[in-house]
C-alpha cells in the first residue's frame, strides 16, 4: 500500500473510534438532558414527556446510529436545549473561532519562524542572547497569564484594544481586527515559542552536517546555505510540531473564547456540556477531533515529502 | 549564517508592528474602544444615549418561558409583563397589567380587570383570551406548578377580564401571578419559545444569537407612555466574571449583573462605577441535609450544624458584602418574622463541638454535595473548612449542574449538599409549596413530618394578613427547631454599572426594570 | 530524526555531562531550588495553607509574608504547598507518560498488529488533545488531583510513543545495526545496545517541553472549573483566581507565576543543554 493510503485509512479509523468514544463518553458522564433542562422541581411526568420528545428513551445503539446516519449526511439533528438544527448553531459560532484560529495560526507560524532563525543564529549580540531567556520566559506563562495582562495593560490602563467579545469580519474588518488582536496574540505566543526553539535546535542540528558544511566550504553565500540547505533539511520536524500546535491552539481557544468573551465553538461545546445537550456536543467533539486528525494526517504526508526516508521507513516496517 | 545573525531584530519590530497596526487602526478607522462603534447613527437627542449594553454572568436560556427553569433569565421581565407586581418592601401584589381585582365572599372566586390599552409588540391588543392561555399553559408546565394546582377553572369573562376559580381557598395565588409571564396565545409555543416571543414589555424581541446574544428594542407601543428610554438592549451572556468585569472597565458594556459579589471589589472605591444591590433575591443558597442519613437523624447534629456554619464570612467573603446573613430561608421583612428568628444561630464553634459530642458523633465522616460553580464552590470550601472546626469529617463531592439535578429530583443526595433554591423569598408557603428542598410531602432533606404538612394547610387557608404572619412566625420556628434546612446568606441580586447609567431599578425578586432608566451619551 | 548521533560503543552518557555547563547548570539549580521550596518549604512555615480566617486578600504582613486569599488563607503556605501538587502533575505524572508511551512505542515498532492498535491509540488521544480530553475525563470520574494527573499522562503519551517509535524504526535502518543483526547478535542486545540509548535520548530532550505543557493543561482546566478543586492549592487555580485580584492584590496571581516561571525556565534550560550536548 502507498504510503499516503496507508495513512488516510489509518486516520478514517481514528475517526470511527472516536465517534464512539464521544457517544459512549457523554453518556457514561452522570446527569443527563431532561434534568439539565427542568429544573429541580420537575415531576416524573414532565421529565418522561420531554425523555420522549428528545428520542433519549430509545435504546443506545439506534441513537448512536442516528446520529452517525445523520453527521455523515450533513444533518446531525436539533439540538436537544434550542430545538435548533445542530447545523445551525454551528454555523453561528463557527466563525468566530476560525477567524481566531486563523490569526493566532498565522502569527504563530511567523513568529515561530522567525524567533527560530534568531535563536539558531551564531554570531548573537545582546539582543538575540536576551531572546532565549525571553522565550523561555514565555513558554512558562500560560495562555490565562498573558491573556489577563494583556487585557489590563491594552483594554483597561490603555484603552486602546477591547477588552473581550467580537464583531464580524466581513461586514467590520476593521473592528474584528482589533478585537481579535488580544486573543490572537495571548494564544499565538506560546505556541510560536516551542515552534522557535524547536526550529532552533534543528537548524543548530543540519548546519553540522556535513553536507552543509561542505557547502560552506565550497563558499556558498550564507543566505543560500541558510535557505537551500539549512532551513528545508529542517523543516520536518518543525512541519509536525506545527500540526501538533495547532490542534493544540483549539483548545487554547476554548480558555481565550472564555477570557476575551467570545462566543466561539469553545463556549458552545462548554454550554453544550453542561446542558448535556448530545447532538451539539458530539457533533462538536468529532469536529475537533476531525480536524485534529486531519492536520495530522496533513503534517504526516508533508513530512514524507520533504524527507522521503521516512515514507521509505514507514512502508518498509515489519519485515 | 549572518542571514540568521541579521534576523534578532525583526521578531521585536514584527510585534512592534503588530501593536502599531492595532493603534493605526484605532486611530485612522473607526475603533472598537469608541463607546458608540458598530452603532448605527441614532436619531435621538445628544443628551441620552440611544442604547444599553448589557453584560450577564449567566448563559440566557430562553427556550421555555412558561416553565421558568432554573436559568430562566431575570431579563425576560424586560419583555414580558405579568399580571400583578410585587412591592419590594411588604411583598404585597401591586397592579400591572391587572388593574384591580376582588375577591368572592367565599374566598373561592377571583375576578381581575386588565388593562385596555395594552398591546403586544406585534400590535395586536392583550385580550382575556391571552390571560388564560398562560395561566392553562402555567398550570401545565410551568416550575411553580404546584402553586397552581388548587385553581379549578380560568376564563375569560369578558374581553379584558379573567375569572378564576379556586377547588380551596389559597392565600398565595398571587405570588402565581406576580411570577408567570403573559404571552400571546396565538404565536407562542413552549420549547421553541425563543423563535416565538411576542410579549406586552417595555421591549420587544429581536433576535436571540448563538446562545449567546439577545437584541431587544423599544416597544413603541408601551403601556406606560414615554417609557422606555432605549431605543434597543443587547444581552450579551459572558460567564466569566473577569471578562465582564473587564467589559465594564473598558466601556464595552455598560451594565453587568449575575458576577459573584466578592468580584465586583475590584470596582470599590472607583467614582467611574456604580454598584447596586437589589436587597433582594429570587434563588438563596442553603445547606441541605438529609434527615433520613446518618448521623443527621439525630436533632443535635443538625443544630450543630447551624451553630458551625459562619454566616457571617460567608457574606463577606462568598457575596463580598452584597447578602444578608440569616438563620431563615425567607426573607427578614415576611410578615411575622421577628429579629430573633432571623438572628437565633450565630457562629458558635464551641457549641457546635458540644452538641456533636453530646449526640456521640463527633469526627463523623460525611458526604457533602455542590454544583460545580465559582460560587457553590467557594461556598463549599468555607462550609467545609467551618463544619471541620466543629469536629465533622467533611468529603466534598463537585458535580456539574446536570449532574446534581437528577439527584436532587429523586431525592437520592446522601448527608448535605450546598445548592440553591428558589420561591422562598416570594412567600415562605410558596416556597415550602414548591421549592424542592423544603417541598411538603417530597423533599430532598427527607422530612415527612405531619407537622409541617399541617403548617401548610394552615397557611393555604390563612385568610387575613394576620393569620398569614401568625402562620409565617410558627413555621419559621417550626424551621429553626428542627433545622434540616439550614440557610446561609440570602444573596442578593447586584448589579455593577458605570456611572453615566441612571435610574436602575429593581424588582422584589431582584430583577432588572429598566423601564426608567436613561444613560448619558 | 533528532536521534541520529549517537552512534555505537562511543557513546558519553549525555545527561552528566549537560550538567557540566553553563546552561545545564543553571537549570538543576533553578529546578532544584524549586523543588526543595515545595519539599522544604512546607516543613519550615508554621502557617497551615487549609487554615482560613477573617482576613480576607489582606495584605503582606509579618504573619502571612505574601498576605492572604480570599477566604483568609495564607498564601505562601499556599504558594509552596501548590508546587507540591505541580510537582505531582510535572516530574511524576509526565515521565510515567514518558515511560509508558515509549514502551507502548517501542511495542508497537515490534510487532505490525501492534503498532497499527497502538498507533490509532495515539491518534485518538492526540485527537482529544489536553484540554479536551481533560474535559472528557473530569467529567466521568470527579474533577481534581486524580482526573488532572490522568489527563496529564495520557496527554503525553503519544508524544513520547511516536518518538520512541521513529527512533526505532531510524536506528533498526541503520547500518550498524542491520550489520549487527547479520553478524548474529541477538535481537534483544541490539535492542538494548543500539535502540535503546538514542530513544531515552529522544524522551528526555521531550521531557521539559511535555512539563511545561503539564502545567499548562493544570491550569487551563482550572479556568474552566475541571481543575483541581479547592482548597486542594495548586499553582494553576492560584494564578486563575489571583488574577481576579490583579490589581487588588498583585502578590495572590504573581507569586505563583514566578514560582511556575522558575520551574518551567529551569527544566527548558536543562532541556536546551542536554539537546547541545548531544549535538557535540
Amino acid at each position: 500500500m502507498p504510503y499516503w493510503t496507508r495513512k488516510a485509512a489509518g486516520a478514517l479509523a481514528t475517526l470511527w473510534l472516536a465517534s464512539v468514544a464521544v457517544f459512549l463518553l457523554l453518556r457514561l458522564a452522570p446527569g443527563d438532558p431532561v434534568s439539565a433542562a427542568l429544573g429541580a422541581e420537575a415531576d416524573q411526568e414532565q421529565r418522561d414527556h420531554l425523555g420522549r420528545q428528545l428520542g433519549v428513551d430509545r435504546p443506545l445503539p439506534v441513537q448512536y446510529l442516528t446520529w452517525l446516519g445523520g453527521l455523515l449526511g450533513g444533518d446531525p439533528g436539533l439540538s436537544f436545549h434550542y430545538r435548533e438544527p445542530v447545523t445551525r448553531m454551528i454555523g453561528q459560532s463557527l466563525g468566530s473561532t476560525l477567524q481566531l484560529a486563523l490569526a493566532a495560526g498565522l502569527l504563530m507560524l511567523v513568529l515561530g519562524l522567525l524567533l527560530g532563525a534568531a535563536l539558531a543564529a551564531e554570531r548573537r549580540g545582546r539582543l538575540a542572547r536576551a531572546l532565549d531567556p525571553l522565550t523561555t520566559a514565555v513558554l512558562a506563562l500560560p495562555v490565562y497569564v498573558t491573556a489577563v495582562l494583556f487585557v489590563f495593560v491594552f483594554a483597561v490602563l490603555l484603552r486602546v484594544l477591547p477588552a473581550g467579545g467580537e464583531k464580524d469580519l466581513f461586514t467590520a474588518p476593521d473592528l474584528a481586527l482589533q478585537y481579535l488582536a488580544l486573543p490572537a496574540v495571548a494564544l499565538a505566543l506560546p505556541g510560536s515559542v516551542v515552534l522557535a526553539r524547536l526550529l532552533a535546535t534543528e537548524l543548530r542540528r543540519t548546519r553540522q552536517e556535513e553536507f552543509v558544511l561542505t557547502a560552506i566550504a565550497k563558499g556558498a553565500p550564507p543566505r543560500r546555505i541558510l535557505l537551500r540547505h539549512v532551513l528545508p533539511n529542517s523543516l520536518a520536524p518543525f512541519c509536525v510540531e506545527f500540526g501538533i500546535t495547532l490542534g493544540e491552539l483549539l483548545g487554547g481557544a476554548v480558555v481565550a473564547e472564555q477570557l476575551f468573551a467570545r462566543h466561539g465553538l469553545g463556549q458552545l461545546l462548554l454550554d453544550a456540556i453542561n446542558q448535556r445537550d448530545y447532538p451539539v456536543a458530539q457533533t462538536l467533539i468529532m469536529l475537533a477531533v476531525a480536524v485534529a486528525v486531519t492536520v495530522q494526517l496533513g503534517s504526516e504526508l508533508l513530512v514524507g515529502r520533504l524527507d522521503p526516508r521516512i515514507a521509505r521507513a514507514g512502508t518498509g516496517e515489519g519485515r | 549564517m549572518s542571514e540568521a545573525a541579521r534576523l534578532p531584530g525583526l521578531p521585536r519590530r514584527g510585534f512592534l508592528g503588530l501593536s502599531a497596526g492595532a493603534a493605526l487602526l484605532a486611530a485612522g478607522c473607526r475603533s472598537a474602544t469608541d463607546p458608540e462603534a458598530g452603532a448605527a447613527p441614532g436619531g435621538t437627542a445628544a443628551a441620552s444615549a440611544p442604547d444599553l449594553q448589557i453584560v450577564y454572568g449567566s448563559a440566557p436560556d430562553p427556550t421555555q418561558l412558561l416553565h421558568r427553569g432554573p436559568d430562566t433569565p431575570a431579563f425576560v421581565n424586560l419583555v414580558l409583563d405579568r399580571l400583578v407586581d410585587l412591592d419590594p418592601a411588604t411583598l404585597q401584589p401591586v397592579p400591572w397589567l391587572a388593574t384591580s381585582w376582588e375577591w368572592s365572599a367565599d374566598r373561592l372566586k377571583l375576578v381581575l380587570k386588565l388593562r385596555e390599552d395594552v398591546t403586544f409588540h406585534d400590535g395586536h391588543a392583550l385580550e382575556a383570551d391571552d390571560v388564560v392561555f398562560s395561566l392553562v399553559g402555567a398550570t401545565k408546565s410551568s416550575q411553580v406548578k404546584p402553586l397552581l394546582e388548587r385553581l379549578a377553572d380560568v376564563k375569560a369573562s369578558a374581553r379584558n377580564e379573567v375569572t378564576l376559580t379556586l377547588a380551596k381557598p389559597t392565600s398565595n395565588l398571587f405570588d402565581a401571578l406576580a411570577f408567570n409571564p403573559v404571552v400571546d396565545a396565538r404565536t407562542y409555543v413552549e420549547g421553541r419559545a425563543s423563535d416565538t416571543v411576542n410579549g406586552t414589555g417595555p421591549f420587544g424581541w429581536r433576535s436571540f444569537k448563538g446562545g449567546n446574544q439577545l437584541d431587544l428594542v423599544r416597544n413603541e407601543r408601551y403601556w406606560q407612555s414615554g417609557r422606555p428610554r432605549f431605543e434597543r438592549i443587547t444581552v450579551r451572556s459572558v460567564t466569566s466574571s473577569q471578562a465582564a468585569l473587564s467589559a465594564l472597565q473598558s466601556g464595552q458594556g455598560h451594565l453587568i449583573g449575575a458576577v459573584p459579589g466578592r468580584d465586583l471589589k475590584v470596582l470599590a472605591g472607583n467614582p467611574g462605577f456604580t454598584v447596586q444591590s437589589a436587597k433582594a433575591s429570587y434563588q438563596q443558597a442553603f445547606l441541605g441535609v438529609n434527615v433520613a442519613s446518618k448521623p443527621f437523624d439525630d436533632l443535635r447534629v443538625r443544630q450543630a450544624l447551624q451553630y458551625a456554619v459562619d454566616r457571617e464570612r460567608i457574606v463577606a467573603q462568598v457575596y463580598g458584602g452584597h447578602a444578608e446573613a440569616s438563620s431563615l430561608p425567607w426573607p427578614s421583612n415576611t410578615p411575622g418574622v421577628t429579629p430573633d428568628q432571623v438572628t437565633r444561630y450565630r457562629h458558635d464553634p464551641e457549641k457546635a463541638r458540644g452538641l456533636l459530642r453530646e449526640a456521640g458523633a463527633e469526627g463523623a465522616r460525611v458526604p457533602l454535595t455542590a454544583a460545580n460553580s465559582p460560587v457553590f464552590s467557594s461556598l463549599v470550601e468555607l462550609v467545609k473548612f467551618d463544619l471541620e472546626q466543629a469536629g465533622f469529617g467533611v468529603d466534598v463531592q463537585l458535580l456539574d449542574n446536570a449532574a446534581i439535578q437528577p439527584k436532587i429530583q429523586q431525592g437520592t443526595l446522601e448527608g448535605l449538599f450546598v445548592a440553591n433554591h428558589g420561591m422562598v423569598s416570594v412567600s415562605p408557603l410558596s416556597g415550602i409549596t414548591v421549592s424542592g428542598p423544603l417541598q411538603v410531602g417530597r423533599n430532598t432533606s427527607h422530612v415527612t413530618d405531619p407537622a409541617y404538612a399541617d403548617l401548610q394547610a394552615r397557611a393555604f387557608a390563612a385568610a387575613d394578613e394576620q393569620a398569614r404572619a401568625d402562620v409565617n412566625h410558627e413555621l419559621s420556628e417550626y424551621l429553626l427547631a428542627q433545622s434540616f434546612h439550614i440557610t446561609l446568606a440570602h444573596a442578593w441580586e447586584t448589579y455593577a454599572f458605570a456611572s453615566s447609567v441612571r435610574d436602575v431599578s429593581t424588582s422584589a425578586l431582584g430583577y432588572l426594570k429598566l423601564t426608567d432608566t436613561r444613560r448619558d451619551a | 530524526m533528532s536521534t541520529t548521533t549517537a552512534v555505537g560503543g562511543s557513546r558519553r552518557p549525555a545527561l552528566p555531562a549537560a550538567l557540566r555547563g553553563r546552561r545545564g547548570r543553571t537549570g538543576a539549580v533553578l529546578v532544584a531550588l524549586v523543588v526543595l521550596l515545595g519539599l522544604l518549604g512546607p516543613l519550615l512555615l508554621s502557617a497551615d495553607p487549609y487554615q482560613q480566617g477573617r482576613e480576607a486578600l489582606a495584605g503582606p504582613s509579618w504573619e502571612h509574608p505574601l498576605g492572604t486569599d480570599e477566604v483568609g488563607r495564607d498564601l505562601l503556605a499556599r504558594a509552596l504547598y501548590g508546587v507540591r501538587i505541580e510537582l505531582l502533575v510535572c516530574l511524576l505524572a509526565v515521565p510515567a507518560a514518558a515511560v509508558l508511551g515509549t514502551l507502548l512505542g517501542l511495542l508497537g515498532g515490534l510487532n505490525r498488529l501492534l503498532g497499527e492498535a497502538v498507533q490509532r491509540l495515539f491518534d485518538l488521544l492526540l485527537g482529544f488533545h489536553g484540554l479536551l480530553l481533560g474535559l472528557a475525563i473530569a467529567l466521568i470520574v470527579r474533577p481534581g488531583l486524580g482526573s488532572v494527573v490522568v489527563t496529564v499522562v495520557l496527554s503525553a503519551l503519544p508524544a513520547f510513543g511516536r518518538q520512541a517509535r521513529a527512533a526505532l524504526l531510524a536506528q533498526l535502518a541503520r547500518d550498524h545495526v542491520v550489520a549487527a543483526r547479520v553478524l548474529g547478535v541477538p535481537r534483544g542486545r541490539t535492542l538494548r545496545r543500539y535502540v535503546l540509548p538514542n530513544v531515552t535520548d529522544a524522551a528526555t530532550a521531550l521531557l521539559a517541553v511535555a512539563m511545561a505543557h503539564a502545567a499548562k493543561i493544570e491550569g487551563g482546566l482550572s479556568v474552566l472549573g475541571f481543575g483541581i478543586q479547592p482548597p486542594t492549592p495548586s499553582l494553576g487555580t492560584m494564578i486563575n483566581t489571583g488574577s481576579k485580584y490583579l490589581f487588588l492584590h498583585p502578590g495572590y496571581a504573581l507569586a505563583p507565576v514566578l514560582l511556575l516561571g522558575l520551574l518551567v525556565f529551569g527544566l527548558t534550560l536543562l532541556a536546551d543543554s542536554f539537546n547541545r550536548e548531544k549535538l557535540r
